[in-house]
């Protein structure tokens, strides 16, 4: 057997087929070290290639999750969520290699436990293998590929919290910054009101036509349109129903239950609780009970309720806020069941113990108790007529709204028919945009739709039946269309020279602050200088950064001011929205007293989750900017 | 080529071949694959060191988490003792630091800022800890010393947070322009509108007030 494939297998064609062969090996394989085929590379983050099919997948993504939180669809060609994305692959690219240099780890152990937790993978009794590889197969991946990216995901996040959880503040940093806060500043001010100018200013026909010639675009009115309609409402068909006074008697009769009064309790209601959980420690439920024990004491007692209100209600600001009330008709039904069900129980005269509703204490006193009370058919007719009619207007509803739906489907070009049949009015509406009018039926988003819809707009037929509630529909045309065109200018004159008027103005008010503010720079106080413009000059004196008796913007730009020197001042000025400009002058800043142990432990707090942010952001940067990351845009 | 006349003949030529170059080649091969399931093995051990590591290093996080300082020191000690030559000691002195901080003992959180400002693998860990440090000796009144270390090197991108520390000394020693010049530069690295960025204007537009 051997020595016949030798025989045959000597001579040179033999060995050019043997040599194929050992090519053929040897080569085999060789592509994978080569990239996979030739799906194209859309960047590299050091030797990593980021293949287009894995962009492709993070903008899906990313696209879905945009769709879901803004409710709309965003082109898969807008060049910022591309890059947003591409950019998030790099990020996540980088991670991987930073947690892979730093020799982070993770065991299968803990991967697993991970996985099992997963609320997806989860039915009633835990873990479900089946629906985990049925989710998998699903969303196109492997076991090995999943728990690949788990095990990263959990390195990521050791690298995250290994900056974030350790970082701190230190008491010097958060003393001042809590004494920065609580500051208060002394300063001078002089606002010059826009309207003070607006009268004394002429504007000329040539101004207000070059105004309207240049921007035309924004005087366009789009296209209006006014529609006729027919409108049934269940009211309209209870009106028209014809009833007999035996029946509204009869109606009474039987629905006598519906028309007593019922029983009605008058109360005092304490409410009691800690300004917040986390409040004194922890330990603020329990004084907020402390204080609840105590007030149901005072409820006993027979003291006069304005002198309790008085003395127990609480300042906003307390650690435990009390809120004392009185009601005097309170209904069943109104307050909270577990407070219901003890206030219904309770006889006059009776204080509750504390109760635990929500995250207050309730006490609450029984004054008095007014009964239940009969009524009589002459105390109620009317409203036991309108139940009566309303009653039976349903059922005839439903039959002429079906008349008019069809009526006005079968014959489009007209309501008229519908509307003699039903014996309805068309009645008809002003002119509107496609965004609505601004009150009764054209402001309903349903109506507007469909009066610029293709149908009812181009082809001038009737819409279908709009239902706006269960009680009202209506069916509408268009009657008359008014194009797309400029405004004129007599309808915006009015609107131009105003808009010109308070332009010109700020100006003026601008040109004045420029000058007291001159005047301040060679010395003269503000006082005198916004005196020769017959300006008031106000002052503010030790205010702290959240005063509400001074302008919100003045208060901001006073505070944003650099410290003056001692005995010196500093000058500033600001615009504000509507176009006055105050001119500031400080005069000093005083640091606060004694600091609130309250306010050092939230400053802490704060700080050291900004310190948390930064120092992981700029460790991040620092990660990213050592690498090499290269974006190819002809693949993008 | 030779060529033998028969099966018998070309047997008996392998084995004489095998006579004179067995022993090299079983040699070889034995240390070939030695090497090979050494390096594996020895792999195989960081890899488990590593996961050993990160457990107690979740144990850590967990109980700074659960306010369990007792339990997070313990894990602390642990990955500092056990398993020096892993990130996650370095992960242990950074936490070592801040629950210090919070217990005021700051000569003990410098001691393992400084060991982790010394050890880290990385520079940019190697810089975190830096900074940090410079933050406990301000906390300390070691205003020079801050200031020295803060200069002593480019903090890469987290230069936002040393010219912010850099300000707060200065501005501490009374050196108010320096002190403006160290928050604008931060400034300026800083996205404006975040709350680094308005904590950043509030320092600087308070630098030279009686309020320190």
């Amino acid at each position: 057997m051997l020595q016949k494939i030798r025989d045959k297998s000597s001579g040179w064609v033999a060995g050019i087929i043997v040599g194929l062969l050992v090519l053929t090996f040897a080569l085999f394989g060789i592509n994978s070290y080569f990239g996979q085929g030739t799906e194209p590379v859309v960047a590299t983050v050091n030797d990593t290639e980021i293949k287009s099919g894995q962009f492709q997948r993070a903008l899906y993504n990313l696209r879905q999750q945009m769709q879901n939180l803004t409710g709309q669809s965003v082109p898969a060609d807008d060049p910022a969520f591309r890059n947003e994305a591409l950019q998030r692959i790099i990020d996540i690219e980088i991670m991987n290699q930073s947690t892979q240099s730093y020799g982070l780890a993770v065991s299968d152990l803990r991967v697993y436990e991970t996985i099992n937790r997963l609320e997806t993978f989860q039915n009633d009794q835990g873990f479900d293998q089946a629906l985990y590889q049925r989710t998998l197969n699903s969303m196109g991946m492997t076991e090995p590929a999943f728990e690949n990216q788990i095990r990263n995901d959990m390195k990521a996040e050791q690298l995250q919290s290994a900056v974030a959880e350790s970082a701190f503040t230190v008491p010097a940093e958060v003393k001042r910054l809590a004494r920065i806060r609580q500051q208060s500043r002394t300063f001078n001010y002089a606002i010059i009101p826009v309207s003070d100018h607006v009268d004394d200013i002429e504007v000329t026909e040539n101004e207000i036509v070059a105004f309207y010639e240049e921007n035309r675009s924004q005087f366009v009115q789009p296209e209006q349109v006014r529609i006729g309609y027919i409108e049934l409402t269940l009211d309209k068909v209870a009106e028209r129903i014809e009833i007999a006074e035996d029946e509204i008697k009869n109606y009474f009769e039987a629905n006598r239950i519906n028309y007593i009064q019922p029983e009605r309790r008058q109360i005092w209601q304490a409410k009691i609780k800690a300004s917040d959980t986390e409040a004194l420690d922890g330990d603020g439920d329990a004084l907020a009970l402390e204080k609840a024990e105590e007030i149901a004491g005072v409820f006993k007692s027979d003291a006069d309720f304005v002198k309790v209100a008085e003395e127990y209600s609480s300042a906003p600001d307390s650690d435990i806020l009390v809120t004392i009330s009185e009601s005097g008709e309170m209904q069943r039904g109104v307050l909270k069941q577990e407070l219901d069900d003890i206030l219904f129980t309770m006889s006059v005269g009776d204080v509750s113990e504390p109760v635990k509703s929500g995250d207050s204490y309730h006490v609450l006193k029984l004054v008095a108790i007014k009964e239940a009370e009969e009524k009589e058919i002459e105390d109620v007719r009317e409203q036991v007529e309108r139940d009566l009619r309303r009653q039976l207007a349903g059922k005839e509803y439903f039959e002429i709204a079906e008349q008019l739906a069809a009526l006005a489907y079968e014959h489009p070009d007209t309501l008229e028919l519908a509307a003699d049949a039903t014996d309805l009015e068309i009645q008809e509406s002003d002119f509107f945009t496609s965004e609505g009018g601004n009150r009764g039926l054209t402001a309903e988003r349903k109506v507007v739709t469909a009066s610029f819809s293709e149908d009812v707009l181009l082809n001038g037929h009737n819409s279908d039946a709009i239902e706006l509630d269960p009680e009202r529909m209506v069916v509408l045309r268009v009657i008359e269309r008014k194009a797309e065109g400029t405004k004129p200018l007599d309808d915006v004159r009015g609107d131009i020279t105003e808009f010109l008027k308070t332009r010109m103005a700020a100006e003026k008010v601008h040109e004045i602050s420029q000058a007291i503010l001159e005047k301040l720079d060679q010395g003269m106080t503000l006082n005198e200088a916004a005196g020769e413009y017959r300006i008031e000059m106000q002052r503010a004196e030790g205010v702290d950064r959240d005063d509400i008796s001074v302008n919100r913007s003045v208060l901001r730009t006073a505070f944003r001011m650099p410290a003056p020197d001692t005995g010196e001042s500093r000058v500033d000025s600001v615009t504000m929205g509507d176009g006055d400009v105050a001119v500031i002058e400080l005069t000093g800043i005083a640091s606060a007293g004694e600091l609130k142990g309250r306010t050092l432990d939230s400053v802490t707090a704060e700080l050291r989750q900004l310190r948390a942010e930064t120092e992981w952001n700029g460790l991040f940067d620092q990660l990213k900017s050592e690498a090499d990351i290269r974006i190819l845009e002809s693949n993008l | 080529m030779e060529t033998y006349k028969t099966d018998e003949e070309q047997i008996e030529a392998v084995k004489q071949w095998w006579k004179e170059n067995g022993i090299p080649i079983v040699v070889g091969l034995v240390i070939g694959l030695s090497a090979i399931f050494g390096w594996r093995g020895w792999q195989a051990y960081q890899q488990q060191q590593a996961e050993a590591a990160s457990d107690i290093y979740q144990t850590m996080v967990n109980s700074i988490r659960n306010k369990n300082d007792e339990s997070a020191r313990d894990a602390a000690r642990q990955l500092l003792d056990n398993y020096e030559s892993t990130t996650y000691a370095i992960y242990a002195a950074l936490n070592l630091a801040k629950l210090d901080v919070e217990n005021g003992d700051f000569t003990g959180a410098r001691k393992q800022l400084e060991y982790a400002g010394q050890n880290a693998p990385t520079r940019e860990l190697r810089l975190l800890a830096d900074v940090r440090l410079a933050r406990v000796l301000l906390e300390q009144e070691e205003l020079d010393a801050a200031l020295k270390l803060l200069g002593s090197k480019d903090f890469g991108k987290l230069s936002a947070i040393a010219e912010e520390l850099k300000g707060d000394i200065l501005s501490r020693q009374g050196n108010t322009d320096a002190a403006r010049k160290a928050y604008n530069t931060a400034l300026a690295m800083t996205t404006p509108g975040s709350n680094a960025h308005e904590l950043l204007s509030l320092k600087l537009e308070s630098v030279s007030a009686p309020v320190n």
